[in-house]
C-alpha cells in the first residue's frame, strides 16, 4: 500500500507542479501574488468541459481551453495589475484586485454551471488499468506523469536557453535595468501571464479528468497548495516549485492514509509556517529569485 | 423612524461587528503588514467565549475579555514568525494561519463540535452594546492616532527602511500591531458569538476574510472614518442590489479592482484627506492674508 | 387517502364559488427565503425551483378558489447569516406576508429560526435539525430528522445485509451530513456492527485517490459514504479505480437519491445501495407527473431537492387554506395550522406528508439499490 500511495502521491504531485509554475512565474517576474490563478485553473477545466461537451474532440478541447485560459491570464493582468504597478509599492494592492478578479470568474462560472459538479462525458478518456510489480496505475496517471514531465522540460528549456528566457529573468532581476537594455517588459509580462494561465487552465483540464469532478471552487484548495509549494519551493524558483510539489502530493497521500482523518491541512500549512520560520527563501529557495522576500 | 430601525436592526447590528473586524483588519495594514489574519482571531475569540459560555457557565462578560486577550496573545505569537517576513511572504502565512485555524476547529470535535460548530449560545448582544463598544475602540485607534505610535505605523508603511534608519524597532511595533489586530478581531469575534446563536469553523473562511478585507480597502486603510464608510457601503449594497443577489461575489470583485485602482485610499481616507487638504488650504489663506495685512502695516 | 383529500378539496372549492362568486379576489402572501447562491445552493436553489413550481400549480387549478391566489416572492440569502437575519427581519415587518419558506440549512437556518420565534414569524427551514423546532413554536422544519430517516438504511445494513464490519466515509464540513454520519455508526454500532474505519472528506475535495486506497486496501464488508450525490459517486468511482472489492456492498443516504448520481457514477455507482424519500422519475401518478413536468419545464431532471420544494409548498398551501376555512387568515392561525398537518399528498417517501405531536415530520423512506443505471426499491 505504501508504494501505492507514494505513487497516487506522485501523480496529484505532478499535477501541482504544473499549476504552480505558472504561479511562481509571475511572481518571480513581477513580485506580486496572483490570487486569481486558482480561478484560471477553474476556468481551464470549465472551458475544456463545455467545449467536449458541444462535440469539439477532447484533445482539440483542451488546446482550446489552454489559449482561452492563457488569455485570460493576461486580460488578469491588464486589469489587475498594470495599472498598480505603474503606480509602484503595488505588492497589497495587487493581492486585493487579483482577489477581485478570483471573485469575478468564480461568480461567472457559478452561474453557467448553476452550482453543479461537472465531469467529462465517460468514454472522454480510456479507462484502462496496469498492474506493475503490485501497483495498480491507470493509462490516464501515465498519461499526466508523461505530459507534466514533457511540459516542464520544455518550460525549463525555454526560461534558460531561450532569449525570452534572457528577457525574463533580466526583468526578474532590475525591471529597469532591463529596459534600459532594449529589454521591453510588457512583452515578457504577456507572455509569462500566458504561460502560466495556459499551464493553470491544463491543471485544470487534467485534475477534472484525473478526480472526474469540476465545480467553480475548485481553484481555491488547489490555490491554497500552490502557497504551501511557492514557500516550500522558494517563491519564483521554478525547479523548487516542480520539487515542492511533488512532496506535498506524496505527504497529502501519507497523511490520509496514515494518519487520523482531518488533520492533513493542519500538518500541510504548519509544515508552511515551520518552513517560512527556518528558511524564508524555501528550502530550495534562489537568493537571487526571491530578492527582497525577506528583510535583510 | 422606530419602524425603520424595527426592520433594519440586524443590518445595522452587522455593521457594527463589519466595523470591529474592519478596525482589527485596518490597525495591521496601517503598520505596514499585509496580514489576513482577522478572521483567524476572530475565530479564536468566537470560540473561546461560545465554548466557555456554553460548556463551563463562565461569566459572559469575563469570557469575551478572555477571547479578547487569548486572540491578543495569538497575534503576538503569531507576530514572532513574521517577524521574520513581510510583503507577500506575510500574506501568505497569515493566510495559512487562518487554514490551521479552521483546520483544527474542525478536528477538535470534541471541544469545538467540529463541523456542527457551537450551538445554543445565548444571545445577549444587542445594538446598544455594540454601539457602545465599537465607540470605545474608536477612541483607543484614535489615541493611538494622536500619540507617536500613529506615527510610527505611518512610517513603518510609508517607508520601513527610512522608519529603520530612524531608530524604531520594527519587530516590536509590528508585533504591537499583531497583538492590536489579534485583540480586536478576538474581541468582535467573541461579540458575533453572542449575537448569531450558533457558530461553525467555516463561518471565518475564505468569504469572511474577503468582507474584511473589502470594509478596509473600500473604506480606507488609515483613517477611522474608513472601516465605517467601508462596512455602511458593504451592508447597504446587497439591499441596493438585490436584483443582482446571484452575482453579488462579482459584485464585490468589481468594487475591490475599481477601488483599488482608482481610489487606492478608499472612500473614507479620501473624505478625511479632503477635509485635511481643505482645512490646510484655509490656514494657508489665512497665514497669507495675516502676511499681507502686516505687510501692509509694515510697508507704510 | 389523497384521492379523498383531492376530492375533499374540490368540494369545497365548488362550495366556495357558490356561496361567495362576488367576493373580493384574496391574496395570500408567502416568501421563498432560500440559499440559491453560496454553500448551500446546491440544496436552496432545487428547494426554490421546486416550491415555485408548485405554487404556479396550485394557482393556475384554482386550489385557494376562484380567483384567490397564493402570492410568493423567491428571496436570496447567499447562505450568509448576516442577509437571513436582516431579509427575516425586514419581512417580518411587512404585516402581509404569512409565512416564509427557509431558511435553507446549517447556521443560516438556525440563525433564521432564532429571529422567526422573536418576531412571532413562521418560518419553515428545509432543514432537518431537531434545533430548530425546539428553538420555539413558529420554526419548523420540512425534512424529516436523522432520528427518523437513518433507522431505514441503519437497519439494512445490519439486518437485510448481515455487515459485521463498515469503513465509514463522511463530510466532515458540513454539519447536517456530520449529523447523518453519526446517526448511522450510532444505529449500526448498537446493532453490532464494528466500525472498520471513520474517514471525512470536505465538499469542496475531489481526490480521494489516497483515500481509495487506503479503503481498497483494508479489511471490510460494507462502505458507506455519506456526502451528496456527486461527490458520492466520484468516490465510488475512485474506490472501484483503486482496486475496490467489488463483492463488498456500498451504502449510501438520501443525498445519494439524486439522477445526479447515476449520471455522474455511470458504470461504478451499479448496486450501490441507498435509501431516498425520492425515487427519481416518480413511483406513483402524482410523483410521476411532477418528475415529468418538472423536466419538461427546467430541462433538468428533478432530484431530491426539487421534490422536497415541491412537496413542502404543498404543505403550506394546505396549511394556508385550512388557516382561510378557519377564518384565521393570520401569521398565528397559519402556523397553527401547519403544525396539525397529515397526510398531505406529497411526491416523496411514502406519498403523505405529516407533522406528529412534536411537529417533527414524517413522510417515511424507501431503501433503493442502482440496477441498470437506474434506482429500484429493494426487495419490490
Amino acid at each position: 500500500m505504501l508504494s501505492q500511495q507514494i505513487l497516487n502521491g506522485l501523480v496529484t504531485g505532478s499535477v501541482y507542479a504544473l499549476f504552480s509554475l505558472g504561479f511562481t512565474l509571475i511572481f518571480g517576474v513581477q513580485k506580486l501574488l496572483n490570487f486569481a490563478h486558482g480561478a484560471t485553473f477553474m476556468a481551464g477545466a470549465f472551458i475544456a468541459y463545455y467545449c467536449t461537451i458541444s462535440g469539439l474532440p477532447f484533445l482539440l478541447a483542451i488546446g482550446f481551453s489552454m489559449v482561452a485560459t492563457g488569455v485570460i491570464a493576461i486580460l488578469v493582468d491588464l486589469i489587475a495589475f498594470r495599472s498598480l504597478r505603474k503606480r509602484g509599492n503595488a505588492e497589497f494592492p495587487a493581492l486585493v484586485s487579483s482577489i477581485g478578479v478570483d471573485l469575478i470568474l468564480v461568480s461567472i462560472a457559478q452561474q453557467v454551471s448553476k452550482t453543479q459538479v461537472l465531469n467529462f462525458p465517460f468514454g472522454t478518456f480510456p479507462v484502462k488499468f496496469y498492474t506493475f510489480m503490485g501497483l495498480r496505475i491507470s493509462l490516464l496517471q501515465l498519461v499526466i506523469l508523461a505530459t507534466v514531465a514533457v511540459l516542464v522540460a520544455l518550460l525549463i528549456f525555454y526560461l534558460k536557453k531561450t532569449t525570452f528566457g534572457r528577457q525574463v529573468r533580466a526583468v526578474a532581476t532590475n525591471e529597469r535595468a532591463a529596459a534600459l537594455l532594449g529589454v521591453n517588459a510588457q512583452s515578457v509580462y504577456l507572455q509569462t501571464f500566458f504561460i502560466a494561465g495556459a499551464l493553470a487552465g491544463l491543471a485544470g483540464v487534467l485534475i477534472g479528468l484525473l478526480f472526474n469532478s469540476m465545480q467553480f471552487l475548485m481553484g481555491e484548495p488547489y490555490m491554497l497548495r500552490a502557497f504551501v509549494v511557492v514557500v516550500i519551493g522558494g517563491l519564483g524558483s521554478v525547479p523548487g516549485a516542480i520539487v515542492a510539489s511533488l512532496m506535498l502530493g506524496v505527504m497529502q497521500s501519507l497523511t490520509v492514509a496514515y494518519l487520523p482523518s482531518g488533520l492533513t491541512d493542519a500538518i500541510i500549512f504548519a509544515l508552511l509556517f515551520v518552513v517560512l520560520l527556518i528558511r524564508p527563501n524555501g528550502l530550495f529557495g534562489d537568493a537571487n529569485a526571491v530578492a527582497g522576500g525577506t528583510r535583510q | 423612524m422606530i419602524q425603520f430601525y424595527y426592520a433594519y436592526q440586524p443590518i445595522i447590528d452587522f455593521f457594527l461587528l463589519s466595523v470591529g473586524f474592519g478596525y482589527s483588519q485596518q490597525i495591521a495594514l496601517r503598520a505596514g503588514v499585509f496580514s489576513i489574519a482577522t478572521a483567524g482571531f476572530a475565530a479564536i475569540g468566537a470560540y473561546t467565549v461560545a465554548i466557555l459560555v456554553t460548556k463551563s457557565g463562565f461569566p459572559i462578560a469575563a469570557s469575551v475579555v478572555l477571547g479578547m486577550v487569548i486572540a491578543g496573545v495569538g497575534g503576538l505569537l503569531l507576530s514572532l514568525p513574521l517577524a521574520r517576513l513581510r510583503g507577500a511572504f506575510q500574506a501568505i502565512a497569515t493566510l495559512a494561519f487562518v487554514q490551521i485555524v479552521i483546520s483544527l476547529l474542525l478536528y477538535a470535535e470534541d471541544f469545538t463540535g467540529g463541523a456542527l460548530g457551537v450551538t445554543g449560545i445565548p444571545r445577549v448582544m444587542n445594538t446598544g452594546i455594540l454601539l457602545v463598544i465599537v465607540a470605545v475602540v474608536m477612541y483607543v485607534m484614535w489615541s493611538i492616532g494622536r500619540t507617536g505610535l500613529g506615527r510610527i505605523f505611518d512610517a513603518l508603511r510609508q517607508e520601513e527602511s527610512v522608519a529603520a534608519s530612524l531608530g524604531v524597532n520594527i519587530g516590536r511595533y509590528h508585533a504591537l500591531a499583531f497583538i492590536l489586530s489579534g485583540a480586536v478581531g478576538g474581541l468582535f469575534g467573541g461579540l458575533q458569538s453572542l449575537y448569531v446563536f450558533q457558530i461553525e469553523p467555516h463561518n471565518f473562511g475564505f468569504a469572511f476574510m474577503v468582507n474584511v478585507l473589502t470594509v478596509v480597502i473600500l473604506g480606507g486603510r488609515t483613517t477611522l472614518l474608513g472601516p465605517i464608510m467601508g462596512a455602511a457601503i458593504m451592508a447597504i449594497l446587497p439591499e441596493l442590489a438585490r436584483p443582482l443577489a446571484e452575482y453579488r461575489p462579482a459584485v464585490n470583485g468589481v468594487i475591490l479592482i475599481l477601488v483599488i485602482t482608482f481610489l487606492p485610499n478608499g472612500v473614507g481616507d479620501e473624505i478625511v484627506f479632503w477635509f485635511r487638504r481643505r482645512r490646510h488650504a484655509a490656514a494657508a489663506a489665512n497665514r497669507a492674508q495675516a502676511k499681507e495685512a502686516k505687510d501692509a502695516v509694515t510697508s507704510s | 387517502m389523497k384521492f379523498l383529500k383531492l376530492s375533499m378539496s374540490a368540494t369545497a372549492f365548488a362550495a366556495a364559488m357558490a356561496a361567495s362568486t362576488s367576493a373580493m379576489a384574496e391574496e395570500y402572501k408567502m416568501v421563498i427565503l432560500q440559499s440559491l447562491t453560496g454553500g448551500a445552493a446546491f440544496i436552496g436553489k432545487n428547494v426554490a425551483d421546486g416550491a415555485a413550481m408548485a405554487a404556479d400549480e396550485l394557482n393556475a387549478n384554482g386550489f385557494f378558489g376562484e380567483g384567490n391566489s397564493l402570492v410568493y416572492e423567491v428571496a436570496d440569502d447567499a447562505t450568509d447569516r448576516t442577509q437571513t437575519l436582516s431579509l427575516i427581519t425586514r419581512l417580518a415587518a411587512d404585516e402581509d406576508v404569512l409565512i416564509v419558506m427557509g431558511p435553507t440549512s446549517g447556521s443560516v437556518a438556525l440563525a433564521g429560526a432564532n429571529v422567526a420565534n422573536e418576531r412571532e414569524f413562521p418560518v419553515i427551514t428545509t432543514t432537518n435539525s431537531m434545533e430548530v423546532i425546539e428553538n420555539g413554536p413558529w420554526s419548523f422544519i420540512l425534512t424529516q430528522p436523522a432520528d427518523v430517516t437513518i433507522p431505514y438504511i441503519a437497519d439494512f445494513t445490519a439486518q437485510t445485509l448481515g455487515a459485521k464490519n463498515c469503513a465509514i466515509i463522511g463530510v466532515k464540513d458540513n454539519e447536517a451530513y456530520v449529523a447523518l454520519q453519526r446517526k448511522y455508526e450510532d444505529l449500526i454500532q448498537a446493532q453490532g456492527v464494528n466500525l472498520a474505519s471513520v474517514d471525512g472528506v470536505a465538499l469542496a475535495d475531489s481526490d480521494f485517490s489516497a483515500l481509495a486506497t487506503k479503503i481498497a486496501t483494508s479489511e471490510q464488508d460494507c462502505v458507506f459514504i455519506g456526502t451528496p450525490a456527486a461527490q458520492g459517486a466520484n468516490l465510488v468511482i475512485q474506490l472501484r479505480q483503486a482496486g475496490l472489492d467489488p463483492s463488498i456492498p456500498i451504502l449510501g443516504h438520501n443525498a445519494f437519491a439524486s439522477p445526479t448520481f447515476i449520471e455522474k457514477g455511470g458504470a461504478a455507482v451499479e448496486n450501490v445501495y441507498l435509501m431516498g424519500a425520492w425515487v427519481p422519475g416518480g413511483y406513483d401518478d402524482f410523483s410521476s407527473a411532477f418528475s415529468t413536468n418538472f423536466e419538461a419545464k427546467t430541462g433538468i431532471p428533478a432530484d431530491e431537492w426539487h421534490a422536497v420544494g415541491y412537496s413542502g409548498m404543498q404543505v403550506i398551501a394546505n396549511a394556508i387554506k385550512d388557516a382561510v376555512a378557519a377564518g384565521a387568515v393570520t401569521r398565528e392561525g397559519v402556523r397553527d395550522a401547519l403544525g396539525t398537518q397529515t397526510d398531505i399528498p406529497v411526491v416523496m417517501g411514502e406519498g403523505t406528508y405529516s407533522y406528529d405531536e412534536h411537529r417533527v415530520p414524517h413522510f417515511g423512506m424507501k431503501v433503493l439499490q442502482v440496477k441498470d443505471g437506474a434506482f429500484a426499491v429493494v426487495g419490490e
